[in-house]
């Protein structure tokens, strides 16, 4: 089904996925040519250079392929276990209900940063849980998946302002957080969170086969033996996870988990072993670049990546939907 | 001068439903659309009211094209009943029905005592005065039915479209609707054009027919004179005897489905 | 009918009576308790006393304009319910009220930001004078852009939701960073603001709604019937002499009017418009004048109520009317969503 046209195009897809890194590498306040990166590496260069490169840059840019491939994936799976094409972390309200629990234990007992992820987890789970149980009634129509995803939000929102504003010396550093961004993270947030982004991440590539099975028919998968309902209990789970450990890492940063799998959707059928990591490789350059946009020096200060993602993605996502209704999608 | 079509092309977005149709609606006489399903009934239906603006052609009443009219000039003329139409919740058969009073009222509202008495004499003519402060939903198919001709009537416009009246219905209501047509149509001179699935009903309730098939017109005329058996064979492929009754009213009685294979043989072979 | 008449008087003097000791409590109740003399004093003598001060200058203009604020969200809410024919529309699901929120905030960051701007919201009368134009023009934008994209003329309800949905997610997403933007020293004002809340509101903010008050109202008058109408199958509305496409886009506009220029004084308040017309639908099932009416009461008397509780439940702190509205209106929304099919 890999037409020659599809090739030219994953090539092309991944060519990009490659070079995303090193101008990432490059761009900022301190501009670095291709020459000073090799430099960087090989031999010591400058010493601010140096700064700038180990670290800033790398961990950022770590920061940001983490994130992104975690969130692209945890869209990818959620889109294929519930055959919903609109199901992503954040329009099911996972990505609300893992802010909200991180918020609410930070403002209540100022934990530590090394609990965040664990927190974001569990609000996560309790929030995507409630989402699709609300939402089931005779199997997951996209619409009551949204509202119900709407409201679960909303209230994981509510609760969070509320909590907010008695914070106080905090707010501020939280507020930043939740318009989404990776700015001043280092090597510290990595350490604490990427073992919960990578792990769920590796192991839902590994059991790729037991996914393409759940994109089948019910009926299918349990005549081929496997325990439906448990495996996309634990698809599920992995998703949540992957996103909570985003969350934590970056904020609540939209769309890339609702618009990465329209994406690699277009390059390779979901049924290909391979679909599941092309999500993380098109999640991270997507997240990647939007990251360079953010740091552009435009204004005075760096833009929150919430907002260039925003920007980036509503576009796509209104292209999206205006072609679903003309095919009668909805 | 009556509502009529010609040359007209119809079809939704980029994709055409109907080619080149040309008919004059009699006045005053009832009109039945038959055909299979998708044969393009309800898209012509909708063209006849004004809701879709033909490609090519043109439909025209009383001599201008309906795009010319105003929407409240020919609301009128002309009144529809789609074939699913929906009842706000909860509401009662008279405020339903007064709703067809809507062309004949400020924008404020505001009911004269005419309107009072048009809303009275159509509930009273579709058998539902009693009906008036029960609600809607809770009637039955063939009393909502009626509520909803009661509407239409209260409109008192000169044409009634209904897209498939008694589709719906169980064959006790089926019949006391056509009836109730028929009675609007002598008694009121009411035009009405509707589309229909059974033959034999559209043979006795009607003046004239049209039998439709896949965005064209067959053929038109009485209903002794449109139905025959061949067009029964190449329109719905089915093999079916026709027995002429009284007042010249044609009866169908099905022998049995065609398979595609036969049907060339059968149409060389019927006359 | 006698009867429903009757019915309906009872209904309408319980609920006058229930705003108007709504009212009156608001007055009392707050940071500080007041007596009943204290209040009465104030409302006749102005100025004086530091308990005038505070009643007249502070809780009255608050209380009062959280009923207007209530009776635009509910308002609007109906009004998008019947022209979607979806009981789970309203301005915050559809994305109006984060176009309007988003647009009032670019005004007021421009105008903190901009060396030319004339100080921040909680100062700048002349900003504020202009929020409303802005959230408006944000609300109108917004409304249109879902409208053409969920297909214009040939939208269905269940597009509208979605493509509202998906708009007030990115409109959400664009505020808090722009405000993020703006630096963390107005972080409280600003995560109050977007929650909804009517914290420091005065007669200005009252004066500055009270005009767009009257023009939605008179607007609804104007709409009655077609909205009354449009109830019916498209086909059917058409054949009855309305313009559908026409009047579709003017009461979208006006739900918008209502529901953007009470996000400009108060900030994005959810769910009121989703839950009231349910309650007021269940009061009065038949009539949608009745239905009109009793929304716009039970409206003031919610935001009123959910103000009132919000100023006393942990004074003195406060919470924003916005999270209890939240709060309260979720799980009713949920409850709708399990029932519809």
């Amino acid at each position: 089904m890999i037409t020659v046209h599809n090739k030219k195009r994953a090539l092309f897809i991944v060519t990009l996925s490659a070079l995303i890194p090193v101008l990432s590498l490059m761009v900022g306040v301190e501009f670095l040519t291709p020459l000073d990166l090799w430099q960087l590496i090989t031999q010591e260069g400058d010493r601010v250079q140096r700064i700038v490169f180990w670290e800033l840059r790398l961990p950022r840019i770590l920061i940001a392929c983490f994130v992104g491939a975690a969130l692209a994936t945890a869209g990818g799976v959620m889109q294929g276990i519930t055959r919903n094409a609109l199901a992503s972390p954040d329009l099911t309200g996972v990505v609300a209900g893992s802010s909200c629990m991180i918020v609410i234990l930070t403002s209540l007992f100022s934990i530590d940063a090394q609990w965040f992820p664990l927190a974001g987890i569990s609000g996560g789970l309790i929030a995507g849980a409630l989402t699709f149980a609300l939402a089931w009634k005779n199997g997951l129509m996209p619409l009551r998946v949204i509202l119900a995803g709407v409201a679960i939000s909303s209230v994981c929102i509510a609760s969070m302002t509320g909590f907010l504003i008695f914070s106080g010396a905090e707010a501020g550093d939280l507020f930043f957080w939740l318009a989404g961004g990776i700015a001043g993270r280092g090597w510290m947030q990595l350490e604490q969170t990427f073992a919960w982004v990578l792990i769920p991440l590796f192991l839902s590539i590994l059991l790729t086969q037991r996914f393409r099975v759940l994109l089948l028919d019910d009926a299918i998968g349990q005549s081929l033996g496997i325990a439906v309902s448990l495996w996309r209990l634990i698809f599920m789970l992995l998703a949540v996870i992957m996103t909570a450990g985003a969350v934590t890492l970056a904020g609540p940063v939209g769309f890339v988990g609702l618009v990465v799998p329209h994406i690699t959707r277009k390059l390779l059928p979901e049924q290909s072993v391979l679909w599941l990591p092309l999500n993380a490789l098109v999640g991270s350059g997507l997240l990647l670049g939007a990251d360079i946009l953010a740091r552009l020096p435009i204004l005075a200060q760096e833009i929150p990546l919430g907002v260039v993602m925003s920007l980036i993605g509503a576009p796509w996502l209104l292209w999206l939907l205006k072609r679903q209704y003309r095919t009668g999608g909805v | 001068m009556s509502l009529m079509l010609e040359q007209v092309q119809l079809g939704y977005g980029g994709s055409t439903i109907i080619e080149d149709i040309s008919v004059v609606i009699p006045d005053k006489k009832i009109t039945t659309l038959i055909g299979p399903n998708g044969c393009g009934k309800s898209t012509l239906l909708k063209s006849l009211a004004g809701l879709l603006k033909p490609m090519k052609g043109s439909v025209s009443l009383k001599g201008k094209a309906l795009e010319q009219w105003s929407r409240k000039a020919l609301a009128f003329e002309v009144a529809m009943l789609p074939q699913k139409p929906t009842a706000p919740e909860g509401i009662c058969v008279k405020a339903l029905v007064e709703y067809g009073r809507f062309p004949y009222q400020g924008i404020l509202g505001g009911q004269s005592q005419n309107d009072k008495d048009v809303v009275a004499w159509a509930m009273a003519q579709t058998g539902i005065s009693e009906l008036a402060e029960r609600s809607v939903n809770a009637l039955s198919g063939g009393q909502q039915q009626r509520v909803w001709i009661a509407m239409a009537i209260a409109q008192q416009s000169r044409i009634l479209l209904l897209d498939e009246p008694t589709t719906f219905l169980d064959w006790g209501h089926q019949l006391e609707v056509l009836e109730l047509l028929t009675k609007l149509n002598l008694e009121q001179e009411l035009t009405v054009v509707m589309s229909l699935h059974d033959l034999n009903q559209a043979a006795q309730f009607s003046d004239h027919i049209l039998v439709m098939e896949q965005g064209g017109l067959i053929t038109e005329g009485s209903p002794a004179d449109a139905i025959s058996p061949k067009i029964l064979a190449n329109v719905f492929n089915v093999d079916a005897d026709v027995e002429i009754r009284g007042n010249n009213r044609p009866y169908f009685l099905a022998r049995g489905s065609i398979q595609a294979a036969d049907q060339n043989l059968l149409a060389g072979v019927t006359p | 009918m006698r009867l429903n008449i009757h019915r309906y008087k009872v209904i309408y003097g319980l609920l006058i009576l229930a705003i108007a000791s709504g009212l009156v409590c608001s007055l009392i109740y707050g940071a500080a308790t007041l007596s009943l003399d204290q209040v009465v004093h104030a409302m006749f003598s102005q100025g004086g006393e530091h308990s005038d001060r505070v009643v007249w200058n502070m809780r009255l203009p608050r209380a009062v304009l959280a009923c207007l604020v209530g009776l635009h969200f509910a308002l609007s809410g109906l009004i998008l319910q019947t022209l979607t024919r979806n009981p789970l529309a309203d301005a915050g699901i559809m994305g109006i009220n984060a176009g309007a929120g988003l647009a009032a905030i670019s005004v007021v960051v421009g105008a903190a930001l901009l060396p030319f701007g004339s100080g921040i919201y909680s100062q700048g009368g002349q900003v504020l004078t202009w929020l409303p134009i802005a959230a408006l023009t944000g609300g109108c934008i917004t409304a249109i852009l879902v409208y053409l994209v969920s297909g214009a003329g040939q939208m269905t309800p269940l597009r509208l939701i979605l493509t509202g949905v998906i708009f007030a997610a990115v409109f959400n997403a664009l505020a808090t960073g722009l405000l993020a933007l703006w630096g963390q020293a107005h972080t409280e004002t600003v995560v109050a603001w977007l929650a909804g809340s009517l914290h420091g509101r005065n007669w200005l903010h009252l004066w500055i709604l009270l005009p767009w008050t009257v023009l939605g109202l008179i607007g609804v008058v104007f709409c009655l019937r077609p909205l009354e109408l449009i109830r019916l199958h498209d086909d059917q509305v058409q054949c009855l002499g309305v313009n559908i496409r026409f009047w579709r886009l003017v009461v979208v506009l006006l739900a918008t009017l209502l529901a953007s220029s009470a996000v400009a004084v108060a900030g994005p308040i959810g769910f009121v418009g989703l839950i009231v017309p349910h309650i007021a639908r269940k009061i009065a099932p038949v009539s949608f004048k009745q239905q009109l009416m009793l929304t716009g009461g039970i409206g003031a008397l919610l935001v009123m109520t959910a103000d009132l509780v919000g100023r006393v439940s942990v004074a003195p702190f406060e919470l924003p009317v916005g999270i209890l509205c939240a709060l309260l209106g979720v799980p009713a929304f949920l409850y709708l969503l399990r029932k519809n099919p």
